[in-house]
């Protein structure tokens, strides 16, 4: 036989074998290749998903107060081939947790056990260089807040599934929220993991700015605290706002709660800080005339047969001036029943009350005021000096930033994003406001706001002490009361409104002694901080006087601000 | 003798791609934890510096709070020389960046 085809034939046989293998080989690799294909891929690839770190919440300075960070679990995996014993001997020291206790968790029922809910970047590290059997670490967020309890009220909070739940956390949770981000990752054998590539990528959100000043806000949580420490009040609220522009610049309250505002979702009796509103709205329709003259009952006054109006200090005939300046209820029920109802009323609304004024923050209120309808004489004469009226803290500062920019209300604004202030519409004239202004000043300067005085400024201001309402009894309580201060400084330029209410504080009650300090405070921080000059030359010592009445009343409380 | 070098072209890059995908996720987690690492940082530094702390330590230090009557107006004497000077006169915008 020919050599060749003796080898050929020898080769054939050889070979012979391998022919079942190629042709399985072709049929896994041509025709079935699509189908194993995706049976591979199902059983290695999988998909990753990640959730953006959600966006920080910044002051107008840039400054952080909420921010999220990538935190570390850990967790352990009894299905894998855990030894309880070794877990607790060497994940134990890490997490500073007792070896015997460690393993006792580790033999109770179910599959995943939590070892740690937040680790630091030791521990994580220490964890992973251990290479414990079972033991697992996730990634997940954790949101902070630096500043401790500053501002949370506002602020607000997650929930447990990191959603927001009150506040500004609430309210701008779409712009806040991390969108996922998804990962094409492999498999191996070991359990680790193979990274394929970026299947959907999503941006970090961009931080949110408020138009809250930390400095400020602080302040504000600071003299709160102090007057809290004093006057041992139930609560206390402080509003700063740019009247220039409606922006909120502080919102404290006492004691701070991050699932509740009350400057924006309680209403309160103003008391005689509503008289601002009343003396507006006369001046303004020409109801009232600043030489007009009303006689003041020298203090006690029979409006209706039953009903009568007291004032703190009996007071003969006063212009609307000295009406503020002595705050005398018998003379705001006069001026507002000169002015009628209807006016009265559509006034108020006008300042913004009874009205949400917009703010970008959730559950806020209204308030509360009668119908028009409901406006009996007496109703009428109250609401003239602030009572059977509710309005919110925010609502208050927002009527006397109008004042202070001249007659113009605008919408508190609490997001710093570029957005121009936006004008409500203009409750007074520039004239009124002018002339209010300087009643308001004169209130500071000579009547119940003395203690709200900073020496070499202008301040304008009013002070207001209301009865709390019984809610068992439907009757005004005779031992709780609001002492409040609303004003605005300097008067000459004015940067900062603010608004002062203690609630039910012990001992002094009166908005002269307890609110107006506590304005005097506040406004002496803000005007060293931002070195503001005085708007007035410093009176000299001999020229102060202190009546025998105001010494009286700084004594008993009688002589002060109702 | 090509379509071997084909294959093996091909079962290295398949080989490169599996070792490179582990060094990225490798990479991944290590950018993970050290922007934790830095997030954390941040967060002692700006809780360092809020300002409850520097109120803590102020008062600590003794430091009390300053009032308006502190301020006090710095500058007048500095814009006076300027005004007076030749170069200031000649170049008046030279002098407005001097006085301030």
């Amino acid at each position: 036989m020919d050599t060749r085809l003796r080898l050929a034939i020898a080769a054939s046989i050889a070979l012979l074998p391998t022919l079942p293998l190629a042709v399985q080989l072709a049929r896994f690799q041509v025709m079935e290749h699509r189908s194993l294909d995706t049976k591979a891929s199902n059983e290695f690839n999988r998909s990753l998903e990640e959730v953006v770190p959600r966006a920080d919440i910044l002051d107008r300075n840039g400054k952080i107060l909420a921010q999220s960070l990538q935190v570390w679990s850990a967790f352990l995996d009894k299905n894998m081939d855990v030894d309880c014993a070794v877990v607790g001997a060497r994940v134990g020291p890490i997490l500073h947790v007792l070896p015997l206790e460690l393993s006792r968790r580790c033999k109770a029922p179910g599959r995943f056990m939590t070892l740690s809910k937040t680790l630091s970047y030791e521990q994580s590290q220490a964890l992973a260089a251990a290479r414990v059997e079972g033991v697992g670490i996730a990634p997940s967020q954790e949101r902070f807040y630096p500043n401790g309890t500053l501002a949370r009220g506002l602020l607000g909070q997650l929930s447990a599934d990191g959603r927001g739940a009150a506040g500004v956390e609430l309210a701008f949770e779409s712009r806040l929220a991390g969108k996922p981000r998804r990962l094409k990752i492999i498999r191996d054998g070991a359990g680790r993991t193979i990274y394929k590539s970026l299947e959907l990528d999503s941006p970090a959100p961009a931080p949110l700015k408020l138009t809250i000043d930390r400095n400020i806000q602080y302040t504000a949580e600071e003299a709160l605290q102090d007057a809290a420490d004093q006057y041992k009040m139930a609560a206390g609220f402080a509003v700063v706002q740019d009247p220039n522009n409606g922006e909120i610049l502080a919102m404290a309250s006492y004691p701070s709660n991050p699932l509740k505002n009350p400057l924006i979702q309680d209403t309160y009796e103003p008391g005689s800080t509503f008289k601002m509103i009343t003396a507006a709205a006369a001046l303004e329709e020409g109801a009232v005339k600043e030489s007009d003259t009303f006689f003041c009952e020298n203090g006690v006054y029979e409006i209706s047969p039953g009903v009568v109006i007291h004032d703190h200090e009996p007071l003969g005939t006063a212009n609307l001036a000295s009406i503020l300046e002595h705050s005398s209820n018998i003379g705001a029920a006069k001026v507002v029943e000169r002015l009628g109802a209807l006016r009265f009323y559509r006034y108020a609304r006008a300042f913004g009350f009874a009205n949400k004024s917009g703010v970008d923050l959730p559950g806020e209120t209204a308030g509360e005021m009668k119908p028009l309808s409901d406006m009996t004489k007496v109703a009428l004469a109250t609401a003239g000096y602030g009572y059977g009226i509710g309005v919110s803290p925010l609502q208050m500062v927002d009527a006397y930033s109008a004042i202070a920019s001249g007659g113009t209300l605008w919408e508190p604004e609490l997001l710093k994003d570029g957005r121009k202030p936006v004008r409500v519409r203009r409750v007074v004239s520039e004239e009124t406001a002018r002339t209010l202004t300087a009643m308001l000043e004169n209130v500071v300067e000579k009547g119940t706001g003395v203690p709200a005085r900073i020496p070499g400024y202008r301040i304008a201001g009013k002070t207001g002490t209301a009865r709390q309402l019984d809610l068992l009894t439907h009757t005004y309580s005779n031992s709780r009361y609001n002492a409040s201060f609303a004003g605005f400084l300097p008067a000459s330029r004015p940067r900062w409104s603010i608004l002062i209410v203690i609630s039910d504080p012990k001992g002094q009650y009166y908005g002269a002694q307890v609110a107006a300090p506590v304005f005097a405070k506040l406004g002496r921080r803000l005007l060293t901080a931002a070195a503001v000059l005085p708007d007035r030359a410093p009176l000299p010592l001999s020229s102060v006087r202190i009546g025998r009445g105001e010494l009286r009343g700084l004594a008993s409380g009688r002589g002060l601000a109702r | 003798m090509a379509a071997s070098l084909v294959v093996l072209g091909l079962a290295w890059q398949q080989v490169q791609a599996t070792r490179l995908g582990y060094q990225v996720e490798k990479a991944r987690r290590a950018e993970q934890l050290l922007r934790g690492r830095l997030g954390a940082l941040q967060m002692k530094l700006e809780t360092d510096l809020s300002p409850a702390q520097l109120a803590n330590q102020a008062k600590a230090l003794g430091m009390i709070q300053a009032g308006p009557e502190s301020l006090r107006v710095l500058g007048a004497g500095a814009a006076c020389a300027a005004r007076s000077n030749f170069l200031s006169r000649l170049f008046p915008g030279l002098a407005r960046v001097l006085s301030t």
